[in-house]
């Protein structure tokens, strides 16, 4: 018999189970219907609520909390024993002595976990033995309201936040009956806003304002569907009331996401009933746009195609990495089989260049060849280039998740962070875009050790090439210690499993490509022991690259654009001259094409320079498929229709093929063709040498973070109001002590000054900011820190002037 | 569009996540304590389960433990500042309201209750005005009630600060009480020496 396989007595009954394995699991792997509060299977053991008490029967009496107690061997247990039952209920009796019950104006009536216990045990709210303890109501915080007089201290909401999330806004204050789950001097909430201690209230003592409404739960319908905010991919469950969202969670167990959300995916869902919405086709007539039939405006458009082609002059087009794999498809069969023409383009979203042109060549494919699981179970993680927890909040809860339960470190090297660093073991704070020296060194070092696969192709060039790049050169060009950067070359060294994450992100310092190749060099000649994970911008940026979409850079396609080459331009969900930096010189580009056609759910800038807009269904409106960031593949489900007259990117692709007398393949085929987009299978790895590095550019000035900031990255999110109301607005934010040597106080108007360009922005003194460097949104509008950002990830110092 | 330009720009700078925090009420704070905590973190490696010891070595110097003084000790230990206030706020021996120069905790173990500790207590509250755990506007003296002390056979008995007296009785108390407050005095006199020598063993 296995040695780590027990048998325990479960109501009669034997059963086997692992060693160490929790009790309440077994039992509940025997659907017994144990009750529980303050047990999540995401969290540590709690032991609080002692309602999934059971009776153990084997001379070790007593009442014993199911959750907190591992399994031992010749266990015999009860659970249903008129004691279980009476202790339950009178674990209850005591909850409800101190718990408000308005249940029939309370917002989880319905839906709450204690209502449904109380009448399961017959409880009655009567007995009282002293008055409750009167707390106010914390109405002051965004997006959530905390009700401390309907909490029974499970303390879900607190390790949640502590244990998955890693942020720790609110605690357990104060003991017995004085105890209160509060922020430091009851502030109100300044945190991540990610729901998930609102979603996992077992009552109603936490509130999402939005959500707030006169829907009861049972006459909510229940839809599960995929987040495409982001390339995480989470699941979420949406509550409907006639084709409204009225709430939003997520299950744990369920997606990738294990029950997770960001304030993107929880409460960005406003965006779709956002009234600037466009719902009819937009032609150009008389140099004005006006609305018209998609008749019409397709018909405008396929003859603009055919007098292009008749003139021989180019056709273009350029998508967004949000396409579904079924609509990228259709669109690349539209413009190279259809119109004969290979210039389509992806991007420049964050990513593209990172797997196109980093990971690729090196790894044989432009994917990345670690997934989630890797990065839950790899003794050693590092990050390099950002925060995820700026640019993707499922990877950030992962790497919480990992330390803090299971204490298994993950290194983080980058130069602007947003409170991941406070986990990481070790954060090395680079000098910016010094990411490859740190790789490079660590390559070196390896190779010095004998540790690296010689046997990839051009090892020896490659390793040869690294020569230079010693301790002493890595701790100059990084500003990291050169001790440091010797102990993660050991803790790599030593590691049986390794995942080097690569973060990309619209405003992070260095170049994405340069990085992701030095990272998957590293990774190729580490072996079969390492994994290259990179984190791509947009939903399905991977299931985009496998479709074919990229074949061209947009930059390119955009250089042509503007001499004038191009005769027809197609942009999918792309807003370049809105959302894109400004060196493109995108609004010369679109004036110099003879005919441009914007498909996007908005009147972008890029729309409003168009001669056809057409108008699209975003998120959640679509049905498809779509390869997640850790290569997971992503069912996107339509849970709300898009308001009416606007269809979905490939439904329009077809009508437009077909107006143009182009035969597209049927459904069956493109569905087929999508489901095999998923690559796994690993090509030969090939190393290059490396080249000449130059050191990080030294900052007179403060260095700009002008990368993703968590609530909204300044495009199609920016247009919800509740994820506005929660970024911090157009404020540049400084460190307490940079904002002390310069005079400035919270509210002040200053200029922001970077090579004779400026924006006027307002002052914010936030601690979280590191010294030397100022925070400030992209915004992608009138005063965006876009405004400064130059080519290709290229550090930005700026001054801050008052004004 | 412009519409949600205006959006975003009548944000306050001040309001939001990731925003700045509005500035925990002003407190002078000796800049010692800062200096106990630096010095405590650089010889004591290890992180959050310095922290107990740490808030210990604090209030043992200020004799309470103020809430910047808190986010600071978070800061240091990679905490973050509501885990530590939520050990401070478990824990009965921990404050965060000021103390006295002398602290006057009034023993209400069993053998001092029975030999009429509040008594003490109420002739203590008399003298200095005190409600029990207030502290007088000058911040010379403290009041509170501390369970056992150990130091039963001196019962009804008090501690000053580090130190024990015993044996009292409304009488003593006020002689005790008087001595503190002319020696308090002494201390201000400059002749008298360097301020805040009491509090060093």
């Amino acid at each position: 018999m296995d040695e780590r396989m027990v048998t325990i007595t479960v109501n009669g009954q034997e059963v086997e189970a692992e060693t160490g394995t929790g009790l309440l699991d077994v039992l509940r792997r025997l659907d017994l219907d144990i009750p529980t509060l303050c047990h999540d299977d995401r969290l540590t053991p709690f032991g609080g609520c002692r309602l999934c008490v059971v009776e153990r029967k084997d001379g070790r009496g007593g009442m014993i909390p199911a959750c907190s107690t591992p399994v031992q061997r010749g266990m015999a247990i009860e659970t249903e024993t008129e004691a279980v039952i009476e202790s339950r209920r009178r674990n209850l009796q005591l909850l409800v002595l101190n718990h408000r019950m308005e249940c029939p104006v309370c917002e989880r009536s319905g839906d709450c976990r204690f209502q449904d216990l109380i009448y399961l045990y017959g409880v009655p709210e009567e007995q009282l033995l002293f008055e409750r303890i009167r707390c106010p109501r914390d109405e002051d915080s965004p997006v959530i309201v905390r009700d401390p007089e309907k909490c029974i201290l499970c303390g879900k909401c607190v390790r949640l936040c502590d244990e998955v999330q890693g942020v720790a806004e609110i605690g357990l204050i104060s003991r017995g009956l004085d105890a209160v789950v509060t922020t430091m001097l009851d502030r109100p909430l300044n945190c991540e806003f990610c729901g998930q201690c609102v979603n996992a209230c077992p009552v109603g003592a936490l509130i999402a304002k939005p959500y707030v409404n006169e829907i009861p739960a049972w006459l909510r319908e229940h839809r599960t569907t995929v987040c495409s905010c982001c390339s995480c991919g989470c699941e979420l469950d949406a509550e409907l009331y006639e084709g409204r969202i009225v709430r939003v969670t997520s299950s744990p167990g369920g997606g990738p996401n294990d029950g997770t959300l960001c304030a993107k995916g929880w409460l960005g869902w406003d965006i779709l009933s956002n009234p600037e919405r466009l719902t009819r086709p937009l032609v150009r007539r008389n140099g004005r746009l006006e609305e018209a039939s998609w008749d019409e405006a397709l018909g405008v458009v396929a003859d603009a195609a055919s007098k292009a082609r008749g003139e021989g002059r180019r056709i273009a087009a350029i998508a967004t990495p949000r396409l579904t794999n079924e609509d990228a498809l259709l669109l690349r069969h539209l413009v190279e089989d259809g119109l004969g023409s290979d210039w389509v383009g992806l991007g420049p979203e964050a990513g593209v260049r990172a797997l196109q042109e980093g990971a690729g060549p090196v790894l044989g494919g432009a994917f990345s060849t670690a997934s989630l699981q890797d990065v839950k179970e790899a003794d050693l993680v590092l990050v390099l280039r950002g925060d995820p927890g700026r640019t993707h909040p499922l990877l950030k809860n992962v790497l919480i998740r990992r330390h803090r339960q299971r204490e298994l470190p993950f290194a983080l090297a980058a130069t602007f962070t947003g409170g991941l660093e406070r986990h990481a073991r070790p954060f090395l704070r680079l000098a910016p875009g010094s990411e490859p020296a740190v790789v490079r060194f660590l390559a070196r070092e390896l190779a010095g050790q004998g540790l690296l696969d010689d046997t990839v192709q051009g090892y020896r060039e490659w390793e040869a090439s690294l020569e230079s790049c010693t301790g002493s050169w890595a701790a100059g060009v990084t500003g990291v210690p050169e001790e440091v950067l010797g102990q993660l070359a050991r803790e790599i060294g030593v590691a049986r499993k390794v995942v080097v994450v690569v973060v990309t992100g619209r405003g992070l310092p260095g170049d994405e490509a340069e990085a992701a190749r030095e990272a998957a060099s590293l990774v190729a000649a580490l072996g079969g022991k390492a994994g290259l994970l990179v984190l791509g911008e947009k939903a399905n940026l991977q299931g985009c690259l496998h479709a074919g979409l990229a074949r061209k850079s947009p930059r390119e396609l955009l250089e042509a654009a503007g001499t004038g080459e191009l005769g027809w331009l197609y942009l999918v969900g792309q807003d370049p001259v809105g959302a894109w930096p400004r060196y493109l010189a995108a609004r010369d580009a679109l004036k110099g094409s003879a005919f441009v056609v914007v498909q996007d759910a908005f009147l972008t800038d890029s729309a409003r320079a168009a001669d056809v807009v057409l108008p699209a269904a975003i998120l959640i409106e679509r049905d498809g498929t779509g390869i997640g960031t850790d290569g997971g593949v992503r069912l996107y489900t339509r849970i709300v229709d898009p308001p009416d007259g606007v269809l979905q990117d490939g439904v329009i692709v077809r009508r437009l093929a077909q107006r143009m007398g182009v035969g597209l393949p049927s459904e069956a085929d493109i569905g087929a063709a999508a489901t095999g987009l998923v690559v796994r299978e690993q090509l030969r790895s090939r190393l290059a040498p490396v080249g000449r590095m130059g050191a990080a550019p030294k900052a007179e000035a403060f260095l700009l973070d002008a990368s993703p900031q968590l609530f909204h990255s300044g495009s199609t999110t920016a247009r919800s109001s509740r994820l506005r109301e929660l970024a911090p607005g157009i404020t540049v934010r400084i460190s307490p002590a940079d904002a002390q040597a310069a005079g400035l106080s919270n509210g002040d108007a200053v200029r922001m000054v970077a090579d004779g360009r400026e924006v006027l922005l307002k002052a914010g003194i936030d601690h979280r900011v590191a010294p030397g460097t100022v925070v400030a949104p992209w915004q992608c509008r009138r005063d965006g820190a876009s405004r400064l950002v130059g080519e290709g990830g290229k550090v930005v110092t700026v001054q801050l002037r008052r004004s | 569009m412009a519409e949600m330009q205006n959006d975003i720009t009548n944000v306050p700078a001040d309001s939001g996540a990731f925003g700045a925090r509005a500035p925990v009420e002003e407190e002078v704070i000796d800049p010692e304590a800062y200096r106990i905590i630096d010095r405590y973190v650089s010889e004591h490696p290890g992180g959050q389960e310095q922290l107990i010891p740490l808030l210990h070595r604090v209030q043992e110097h200020l004799g309470y433990l103020p809430f910047p003084v808190q986010e600071y000790v978070a800061g240091k230990l990679g905490l973050s500042p509501v885990e530590v206030y939520a050990v401070v706020s478990f824990y009965h021996f921990f404050t965060t309201t000021p103390r006295g120069r002398y602290q006057l905790k009034v023993c209400m173990g069993t053998a001092c209750f029975v030999n009429n500790a509040q008594t003490i207590c109420d002739v203590l509250g008399d003298l200095s005005g005190l409600e029990l755990g207030g502290v007088t506007e000058d911040r010379l003296f403290s009041l509170e009630q501390v369970r056992c002390i150990g130091a039963c056979g001196l019962a009804p008995a008090l501690m000053v600060n580090d130190e024990a007296h015993g044996h009292l009785t409304p009488v003593t108390v006020r002689k005790l009480f008087r001595k503190l407050k002319s020696a308090a005095r002494k201390e201000k006199d400059p002749a008298g020496g360097e301020a805040d020598s009491e509090n060093e063993h």
